[in-house]
């Protein structure tokens, strides 16, 4: 009987265990920050008299902020393109943002996206302003950077 | 066994199966599984002949160490290849990979030099593009990135 009695005791000693264990419980406040991110589509090429589109394809940012695209253009406001059989001739390309405004050195900015604005554009034109007269035929071609930050 | 030794025996198999049922019923849940997808580079172009940049306002790397990790996404949706670096305001270059193609990806990067614990605000991460068909440069991004490193 007594090893009836230390079997079922030890029994009882193996299935309290993790009872009291269970009974251990606490709280922890789990935090993650996500941090600000966005997909933004940039026209691939900038063609001189026609409509070009900033879109903003997913804003991930925090309500108080907003995704600017600048456009980094010379101290005299324009970019320039170069002729692509001769680059000492070139042009000098001006951009007007879609309210009809120029973008200047002293303000770059050509479109804003904030926070839930995912899928919408904003478009800018280029035009020139020289006299094409005696200008070399041909086609003329650059780069443009856009200066990209959330704030 | 006596009459008195089969009581307590009873008494005792009764607690067990209490016991084992307050167990089963209370204890011994198995957690819920939990997981996030975290791929997703299938989201459509919206806009013909453009390239799609992926953008961030604040890193974090670790000080003391030149492996970092780095996430960055050439969506495949774009035509085209980009070269990235990493220059910190005073104009030193961390970092720069170059022709990352479409539908690829950076997970990690080697610095140039380890960093020491601070905030480098400013910072530039510039993103060239070339041309998958001739390798001409297309239009690119500069983005002001702050910089913590712990």
């Amino acid at each position: 009987m007594k090893k009836v009695f230390c079997l079922v005791l030890s029994l009882l000693m193996l299935m309290a265990a993790p009872v009291y264990a269970e009974e251990q419980t606490a709280q922890a406040t789990v935090t993650y920050t996500c941090e600000d991110n966005f997909y933004i589509e940039i026209p691939e090429t900038i063609a001189v008299g026609e409509i070009c589109y900033i879109n903003a394809v997913e804003v991930n940012i925090s309500p108080n902020k907003s995704v600017y695209v600048d456009l980094m253009i010379n101290p005299n406001s324009y970019v320039t393109i170069y002729n692509e059989a001769d680059e000492s001739q070139s042009l000098d390309v001006y951009f007007q943002r879609e309210d009809g405004t120029a973008l200047s050195v002293t303000d770059l900015n050509l479109a804003c996206f904030q926070s839930g604005s995912s899928g919408t554009s904003q478009s800018f034109t280029t035009y020139i302003n020289d006299d094409m007269t005696g200008k070399m035929a041909g086609q003329y071609s650059g780069v443009a950077m856009f200066s990209i930050h959330c704030d | 066994m006596t009459k008195k030794e089969k009581r307590v025996f009873a008494f005792l198999v009764i607690i067990i199966i209490v016991l084992a049922y307050i167990l089963l019923s209370i204890g011994f849940k198995s957690p819920n599984k939990s997981g996030i997808l975290l791929e997703n580079e299938g989201r459509e172009k919206v806009l013909n002949q453009s390239i799609s940049i992926f953008g961030f306002s604040e890193l974090h790397m670790k000080s003391g160490e030149l492996n970092q990790s780095f996430d960055f996404r050439n969506p495949n949706t774009n035509d085209c290849y980009m070269d990235i670096a990493l220059l910190l305001s005073d104009g030193t270059k961390l970092f720069e990979i170059k022709r990352i193609e479409p539908g690829y990806g950076i997970k990690e990067v080697q610095l140039n030099n380890v960093l020491e614990n601070g905030d480098y605000l400013n910072c530039c991460f510039n993103v060239q593009c070339f041309s998958l068909k001739d390798d001409m440069q297309l239009n690119g991004a500069s983005m002001s990135v702050d910089l913590y490193v712990r």
